[in-house]
């Protein structure tokens, strides 16, 4: 059960804007955000701390336009205000960042405007679809419900429930506000026979997602699965030593689960307008987004559509799903307002979710030639600067073309540039909060 | 010893008034907690940070408060069903006064659903019974609070300009610069704690570009202390450069055992990933550290000597008391390769009835306590890096380390290093590999240290999460080591 929020939702802006407007601020930003959780951590079973958290803040931009030597400049200077300070702080505040913002030499750039405007809810009001559907403890059954097994089992979890009410206002009309309910929390999976092993995991949901129950049992049963293969896997080098060689052949190179998403977001990162504008990419509309082919191997092309989990970007712009790129040619940069505008293109706002169409080829097919098949890494690394991307895996499946073995405690590393021009997309489906797209990719 | 060690220079001190107009308050909202019969052991931690991010690229300029600037408080209790804690950042009176309803409250709703909870915070159980009263603060140089923000991007600019002018591979370089003075205040039945603390950490890198290849080198600054690092960040700018120009002729090693130096910043990635996160002892309560069971046990080479220090470092992980309101340590975690002992927050010591090592550590007054680590590294021994060199037949010498991931239940590690340099015949050769991936078990890795230098080095411009969130500022380091890795 949810408690009304016992404070005025609007005390804050309303307090900000009144300082502005004293201090004669003609541009500005607001993005206040009023955060209520309820969180819960357990050791196996048993629950070991119950939290509550009520916050509200306000990251507060203050804009400075100025000219030197003949050229227009827009500086920016940012603080966060919080709901203690009083007129004279933030007067004060408001004064050093305008003074800050003179030393900030950032050319002349709009801000984002708007015609929409929304009415910003009643204080204490939430809408019904706002109210969580599932409470910290549900969440808790849910997950418990599945583990039923002592050869594999959780070994700890925490349960985050995050209310969010956010309101952004800025001077050029932007008045917006949404509010949203993430379902998130991680845990840990063990197995003690017949190695001790533990695998971890995390979820998110947004109150837009549906079948959050189905998702989180079928997420749970995978990752106890998981656990009960890592704890039979062999170390990669001991089989290498097994069979007396340095280098095991496979044909297939296949990346399944979350590592997907990370590995394909290298493309949203490098099309965003704050990496062109530096020259940090050099993607433009209409370019292939593969490079040096020069071979004949088949490849999957990538068509990816941004897919916003919140309405508003931090700047209030209209976020909505959109086509990036469509079989491999670049149809979108997205970005802020800056350097959307330095590039002379409509500012779309940041992404971070997306949707990768699926492939034709199934994961059968790809795994019917020697392959090394990494399923859960510790740390899956991409590098949005270099391409590079690698890391070490925690459970992988060899196939010989034989027999497949589970192995762990082996690494990877390449570049995705040397590699996407050989891609293959399965055509299995899988869904988490920021990514639906393919199961799985192999490299030839 | 450490890196900006210069205790003399750093006299002046923070303001310690910052709690004078709220502390009254929440002296009676403690009060009020612990009149309430169902409540125990309560205490209250209120954090007020500021600080500010400066950064200056190609992209632009940009003046923000440090993400981790932070004002707000959270009370932790027990109750008759379990260890509560409640953050908030509302400092009004009128909301003050309905904080003992709001708890009771989310206390006792839905008491079907409501989850028993167990443990004790355990301020009762462990303290001394003497009430410890102290307000103390960290000593600095100079003040980034003394400077205006003009001043400070300018330095920066000048950063930034020098190394776009230094070779015309070079097509950034990124400039930042961040400070935090951390104001925190304690209060349970037996302390009343504040402490006032200031660190400052840099970064100039500088990114080459030719053809389709770009890499960066990132050379990092850190102080308990102020802006005195800005002239550290000028002065090494050139060096900077000339690695990132070098690293676009750099090709991936090919992958196997490879005998290794690893500089400073890199055994510090190995001090933090491969034994530091092994020995939070809050994975000891929830059987996800294998270092359990070795306690007394060699479990590295005679020559490794290894720290947790949050006590005696001029680094920005040095603090007076946690988060739990318990005083600073000098943990000896490995003793001549023997494990002597693991880091704990207040629970974990509870649990596992042994004395609180002062490592427990919150992201912010929003977030749960967990174990942290705080300045991790290993001592210094006693060769010089050029025997050290001298010694290998065929190597990497790894430098500039990038990131790490734990795996304290198995004892996997995986760091990303940026720079390997072959040594062949124990020279040198110049040819440089990048990226480079090293993992391996770690007491092998531990127990392979063959050579450890005199010279010993901190870093503490990383932040460390626990698993992938709850980051907490850290420093890590120690000398240059000899050992064998597995790189790919």
């Amino acid at each position: 059960m949810y408690r009304k929020m016992n404070i005025q939702k609007n005390r804050l802006t309303e307090h900000i804007l009144k300082a502005i407007e004293e201090n004669d601020i003609q541009h500005y930003l607001l993005n206040a955000r009023l955060e209520k959780t309820e969180e819960l951590f357990f050791v196996k079973k048993e629950c070991t701390l119950r939290r509550n958290k009520l916050t509200e803040k306000c990251d507060v931009t203050i804009y400075h336009d100025f000219e030197a030597n003949g050229k227009q400049y827009r500086g920016s200077s940012s603080f966060i205000a919080d709901i203690n300070m009083d007129g004279d702080e933030l007067n004060k505040k408001i004064r050093t960042a305008y003074h800050s913002a003179a030393s900030v030499k950032n050319p002349y750039y709009q801000l984002p405007a708007s015609s929409e405007r929304f009415a910003v809810p009643e204080p204490e009001t939430l809408p019904a679809d706002m109210i969580p559907r599932y409470h910290a403890q549900d969440i808790a059954n849910i997950i418990f419900e599945e583990d039923r097994d002592t050869a594999a089992f959780i070994n700890s979890l925490e349960i985050f429930i995050t209310q969010c009410s956010v309101h952004i206002i800025n001077s050029n009309g932007i008045n917006v506000s949404y509010e949203d309910i993430t379902y998130s929390g991680e845990y840990v999976v063990q197995s003690k026979t017949p190695q001790d092993v533990e695998l971890y995991y995390d979820f998110q949901y947004s109150s837009s997602d549906q079948e959050i129950e189905k998702s989180l049992r079928a997420s749970i049963c995978s990752s106890l699965d998981a656990i009960k293969a890592r704890a039979h896997a062999i170390p990669f080098s001991e089989i290498k030593k097994q069979r007396g060689t340095e280098q095991l052949p496979y044909k297939n190179l296949i990346l399944e689960g979350k590592s997907v998403y990370e590995l394909i977001a290298y493309y949203l990162r490098r099309l965003d307008a704050s990496m062109i504008y530096p020259k940090y990419s050099n993607y433009r509309l209409g370019d292939s987004i593969v490079r040096n082919a020069g071979h004949d191997i088949p490849s999957d092309k990538l068509t990816i559509t941004v897919t916003p989990k919140v309405p508003y970007s931090s700047e209030g712009i209209r976020l909505s799903g959109r086509c990036l790129i469509q079989d491999n040619i670049i149809r979108l940069i997205t970005g802020n307002a800056r350097f959307s505008s330095y590039l002379g293109i409509p500012a779309t706002g940041e992404y971070d979710s997306y949707r990768l169409q699926c492939g034709t080829t199934p994961l059968a097919e790809m795994q019917r030639q020697p392959y090394l098949k990494i399923v859960n890494f510790s740390d899956f690394q991409m590098d949005e600067l270099t391409g590079q991307f690698g890391g070490e895996y925690r459970l992988a499946y060899y196939f010989d073309g034989k027999e497949t073995i589970g192995v762990t405690n082996g690494s990877i590393s390449g570049n995705i540039n040397d590699y996407i021009s050989h891609i293959t997309l399965s055509s299995e489906n899988q869904s988490f909060y920021y990514f639906d797209g393919p199961l799985a990719v192999a490299f030839s | 010893m450490y890196k900006n060690m210069d205790a003399e220079k750093k006299t002046h001190k923070l303001p310690d008034d910052c709690f004078v107009t709220i502390r009254s308050l929440l002296i009676d909202l403690f009060h009020q907690l612990e009149a309430i019969p169902s409540f125990r052991d309560v205490s209250i931690l209120v954090e007020k940070s500021t600080g500010k991010s400066y950064r200056v690229s190609k992209s632009g300029t940009v003046i923000k408060d440090n993400p981790f600037a932070a004002t707000g408080a959270v009370i932790r209790l027990n109750s008759p069903i379990g260890t509560y804690e409640y953050s908030f950042n509302d400092f009004s009176e009128d909301f003050i006064s309905t904080i003992p309803e709001i708890i009771l409250q989310n206390l006792s709703l839905n008491p079907d659903t409501n989850p028993t909870c167990a443990g004790s915070s355990g301020q009762t159980d462990l303290s001394s019974g003497d009430r410890l009263c102290f307000n103390q603060s960290s000593e600095y140089l100079m003040n980034p609070e003394d400077m205006s923000d003009d001043e400070i991007t300018h330095i920066l600019s000048e950063i930034y300009q020098s190394a776009i002018e230094y070779n015309a591979n070079i097509i950034d370089c990124i400039c930042i610069f961040q400070y935090l003075i951390i104001h925190k205040m304690f209060l349970s039945h037996d302390k009343d704690l504040q402490q006032h603390i200031m660190w400052s950490t840099g970064v100039a890198q500088p990114l080459a570009h030719r053809e389709e290849k770009n890499h960066y080198y990132r050379n990092t600054f850190s102080t308990l202390g102020g802006a005195e690092i800005l002239s550290d960040m000028k002065s090494d700018i050139g060096k900077a450069c000339d690695t990132a120009i070098e690293l676009l002729d750099s090709v991936t090693p090919p992958a196997g055992e490879y005998e290794v130096i690893c500089m400073p910043d890199v055994t510090g990635l190995i001090a933090h990933e491969a034994f530091g996160h092994g020995v939070e002892m809050d994975m000891f309560v929830k059987d996800r550290a294998l270092a359990k069971n070795y306690i007394g046990q060699q479990i590295a080479s005679p020559l490794v000597t290894m720290h947790d220090n949050a006590k005696t470092c001029e680094e920005a992980a040095t603090y007076f008391f946690d988060d739990e309101g318990t005083l600073s340590h000098d943990t000896v975690i490995i003793k001549n390769g023997i494990l002597l002992s693991g880091i704990n927050d207040l629970q974990s010591a509870i649990s596992l009835g042994v004395s609180p090592t002062g490592n427990g550590r919150r992201e912010s007054y929003e977030r749960k306590a967990y174990t942290r680590m705080t300045n991790t590294y290993f001592e210094a021994g006693k060769s010089s890096l050029e025997e050290m060199i001298a010694s290998i037949e065929y190597g990497i010498l790894l430098d500039n380390g990038a990131s790490g991931m734990e795996d304290p239940k198995n004892w996997g590690i995986q760091c990303m290093v940026n720079i390997g340099r072959e040594i062949k015949d124990g020279k040198l050769t110049g040819k440089i590999f990048s990226p480079i991936c090293l993992s391996g078990y770690v007491p092998d890795l531990l127990k392979s240290i063959s050579m450890v230098s005199t010279e010993l080095k901190l870093s503490g411009c990383g932040y460390c999460g626990k698993g992938y969130k709850e980051w907490v500022k850290v420093s890590d380091g120690g000398p240059a080591i000899k050992a064998k890795v597995m790189i790919s």
